[in-house]
């Protein structure tokens, strides 16, 4: 299919094992991201059911205690750490090089590095339902309760350790995101010129680089207060555990964004190809990013209004949280305009990404009631906060996410996903979430509290709860239908051409899927939609083409090109350097011959991994 | 880390090693940033047991921030050196930066052992924990910087030529980071003690 000049090492043709557990390649990382997230979203589905079967009824004895503080516990981490943040980190590993023309990401092995932290990271969190117990103190943890005298079972120590773990997966692969975004460009392509997506992902990886750090300090800080004797969040020698809500915090809010914006690039990227036009205010749609990237960083006590702090504080973080309704809006208004006059297809993707546009907005209403002190002070710690986050998370987030797979689908497996399951999905997941979430705005007002196992009844809230749960059952059935499209179409799917949605960005100039190479020749960009602009030259359009299109050839497949393409060898040692830091960690709450071996395996990873070069043969270096 | 260079469409000329780092140590900031905003709500708030004032004294940590402001030159002397194709005298230097991390990590333990032998231990109280934390976590990233610089110094004994520069620039602007964030400790731990 390609010339000969083209030389990667020969594993990329193997199917076997040891090729995917050696892959550099920056679209197998995505794939492994994306399933990883995807068993992950089964357990953390499970744990939603689980929750909503015990609230179906007041007094209910199927989830009780403290089995169901773990269950809410891990429902919460797993949901955001290993699936909406690694599966929106799968799909910019895989589109984001296809769609700046490069090869790879900066640092293939980094990247597989970040990988097999992720998945290992999610095994370690949820091996503690089998050694002692999961953690159980909520997703934000608070000090002191998670302190050694409430906390005694190791379920803390494995949340502290497995996002410390997740931690170093997320800045790793932020600090490839920027450099790969920043300085593997095909020529041509300007910032101003950047897909949206990349946009978003870009902003997200400077969100993780300054925010991660944060809850990093607090969780060694927490884990030497468990362990050493050191009092940070201990208030009678002192501490404060005030202190461990402002770190958290202070990487907790960043986190929202962290998950909804590279959400808003995908939503930037299918409106426009399905609407037939290109998107409505580029230039606003980006910078807006980047001012709630600004603004994300000044907000965070709006979680901590009922805490006491003065007056001042709280006028100054409500008015922080306002504004960011100011750039959400204007992404709102660009994308409604988008639609606006366009010959719509309403195909799949568009039905989820326009559905993501409707709930969001309900979520970011929500937003500014919370924003308000009063308000919040009313709601606080009730479902009306549960029922705005998960307009949020879910009605955001995952919409958008599940838009994704559908539209990048052909690209990644050179299948659709069929569209007669994929409408009956999207009527099931958003009736069901609507049904789930929607009574628990009117449950929180009336006052039922967050994270409380049952409820008596004759308080009015049973016929809203029960709507909940059965809501979550048709939600549940919505994935399932999703997980069986996926399933069927991977083995008889209609075939996809290269370019099946009539797509604007340059992903869709390569094969479906791509080469391992992604492109023979690196394309010269010319305009902010250069897949489109290759197969319209000539027609009315905003940004006119200043050179002629080179005929309809694919940018994957040229005969012959200039120069050998090199790609780095593929390498084991990324994962035996996690590998070693998994079982370390582990060493640390379990037995402590985990620790040696550990150290050993880490050692051996990270020396072999310096010794490796990272081309074959003598073309390029290593460090 | 990989080395790829940026391909002609990027407005940004640098190296993507360099790159990796400057942005690595963008986020250490914020980490040393919570650590050292801790240690400053925390470290007046002593119930029993030695104070920072009682605690601490300047001496060694005085040493301390000279041998690490030394080593922020010899470093920067590697760097030159192996930029005019001085390859011998840039290893010197580099092995000098790495002794002089030594030094530092000698003294710092002479330094421990003196408050826990002085009763200021970790447990003690609040002030003993935020100080152990953040002189304890600096000193990490100190002793991870002398094995970087070794290894850097072993692979340009080896088979690296002056061209890879970029292996010394790298480690040198970690290197001056954990300095940059000893000189914030040395103000906001022992001057205002």
């Amino acid at each position: 299919m390609a010339g000969s000049a083209v030389a990667w090492p020969r594993v990329y043709e193997e199917r076997g094992l040891l090729s995917w557990l050696t892959t550099v390649d920056h679209k197998r990382i995505g794939i492994l991201y994306i399933l990883g997230a995807g068993f992950f979203a089964l357990i953390g589905g499970l744990e939603a059911l689980l929750i909503r079967t015990q609230l179906a009824v007041p007094n209910n004895r199927v989830l009780v205690g403290e089995a169901y503080n773990q269950v809410l516990t891990m429902h919460g981490t797993t949901m955001i750490f290993l699936v909406v943040m690694p599966v929106l980190a799968g799909l910019g590993n895989y589109v984001v090089p296809l769609m700046i023309g490069a090869r790879d990401m900066a640092y293939p092995r980094l990247n597989a590095f970040g990988v097999w932290m992720f998945l290992l990271g999610g095994l370690f969190l949820n091996l503690s339902f089998l050694l002692g117990g999961a953690p159980d103190a909520g997703w934000f943890g608070y000090a002191p309760l998670t302190a050694k005298t409430f906390s005694k079972g190791t379920g803390i120590d494995f949340w502290i350790l497995g996002l410390q773990l997740l931690g170093i997966s997320s800045i790793t692969s932020s600090i490839n995101f920027v450099s790969t975004i920043l300085l593997l460009r095909a020529p041509g392509l300007t910032l101003n010129r950047l897909p949206l997506f990349a946009w978003t992902t870009l902003v997200t990886a400077f969100l993780i680089l300054f925010a991660m750090p944060s809850i990093s300090a607090a969780l060694f800080l927490l884990f030497l207060d468990r362990h050493l004797g050191t009092h940070f969040f201990n208030p009678a020698a002192g501490g404060d555990p005030l202190l461990w809500q402002h770190l958290f915090w202070f990487f907790g809010h960043p986190e929202v964004y962290i998950m909804i914006l590279p959400a808003m690039g995908i939503v930037s990227e299918v409106l426009p190809v399905f609407s037939r036009k290109p998107i409505f205010g580029y230039t606003a749609v980006a910078y807006s990013s980047v001012a709630i990237g600004f603004i994300g960083f000044t907000v965070w006590a709006h979680h901590m209004f009922a805490v006491g702090l003065p007056p001042v504080v709280n006028a100054f973080f409500s008015a922080a949280s306002m504004l960011v309704a100011v750039p959400t809006a204007i992404k709102v208004f660009n994308w409604i305009a988008t639609i606006w006059g366009g010959a719509v297809r309403y195909r799949t993707p568009f039905l989820f990404a326009a559905a993501f546009v409707a709930l969001f907005v309900i979520g970011g209403l929500s937003g500014l009631f919370l924003a308000a002190v009063p308000v919040d002070w009313q709601v606080t710690d009730t479902y009306f906060v549960v029922a705005h986050f998960h307009y949020t998370l879910f009605g955001g987030s995952m919409f958008a996410i599940v838009a994704g797979i559908y539209y990048w689908f052909p690209k990644i497996t050179g299948r659709f996903l069929d569209e007669r399951l994929g409408r009956l999905h999207f009527a099931l997941q958003f009736i069901g979430f609507n049904l789930t979430f929607f009574p628990m705005h009117f449950l929180g007002l009336s006052g039922m509290p967050r994270r409380v196992y049952t409820y008596a009844p004759g308080l009015g809230w049973e016929g809203l709860n029960l709507l909940a749960t059965v809501g979550a059952f048709i939600l549940a059935l919505g994935f399932v239908v999703f997980f069986v499209n996926i399933a069927r179409s991977l083995v008889a799917g209609e075939r996809a051409p290269d370019d099946p949605w009539d797509g604007h960005t340059l992903e869709w100039l390569t094969s479906s899927p791509p080469p391992p190479y992604n492109f023979a020749r690196i394309p010269v960009i010319h305009s902010r939609r250069p897949a489109w602009d290759r197969k319209y030259t000539g027609n009315p359009h905003p940004h006119p083409v200043i050179e002629a299109a080179e005929g309809n050839d694919r940018v994957g497949e040229v005969e012959t090109s200039e120069e050998p393409i090199h790609l780095p060898s593929p390498s084991l040692w990324p994962l035996i350097l996690a590998a070693g830091l998994t079982v370390f960690a582990l060493g640390l709450v379990t037995h402590w011959i985990f620790i040696p071996v550990g150290l050993l395996l880490f050692a051996l990873g990270l020396v072999r991994w310096v010794q490796q070069p990272l081309f074959p043969e003598a073309h390029g270096t290593s460090s | 880390m990989a080395s790829h260079h940026p391909t002609v469409g990027s407005e940004i000329a640098v190296d993507s090693r360099k790159l990796g780092v400057w942005v690595f140590l963008a986020s250490e900031v914020i980490f040393f940033a919570s650590l050292i905003v801790s240690y400053l709500v925390l470290h007046n708030r002593v119930t029993s047991g030695p104070t920072a004032h009682e605690a601490l004294t300047l001496t060694i940590p005085t040493i301390n921030t000279m041998i690490l402001l030394t080593s922020s030159v010899a470093m920067v002397l590697a760097l030159a050196h192996l930029r005019d194709g001085n390859r011998r005298a840039s290893i010197a230097w580099l092995l000098t930066t790495a002794w002089l991390g030594i030094c530092f990590l000698i003294l710092k333990a002479v330094e421990y052992s003196q408050h826990l032998h002085e009763g200021l231990t970790p447990s003690v109280n609040v002030f003993g924990s935020a100080y152990y934390t953040v002189t304890g976590f600096h000193a990490a990233h100190v002793a991870v910087g002398v094995i970087w610089i070794l290894s850097v110094a072993l692979g340009l004994r080896r088979r690296l030529s002056p061209q890879n520069d970029v292996l010394v620039e790298t480690v040198g602007l970690y290197w001056h980071f954990v300095d940059l964030v000893w000189v914030a400790i040395f103000m906001v731990v022992y001057l205002l003690r």
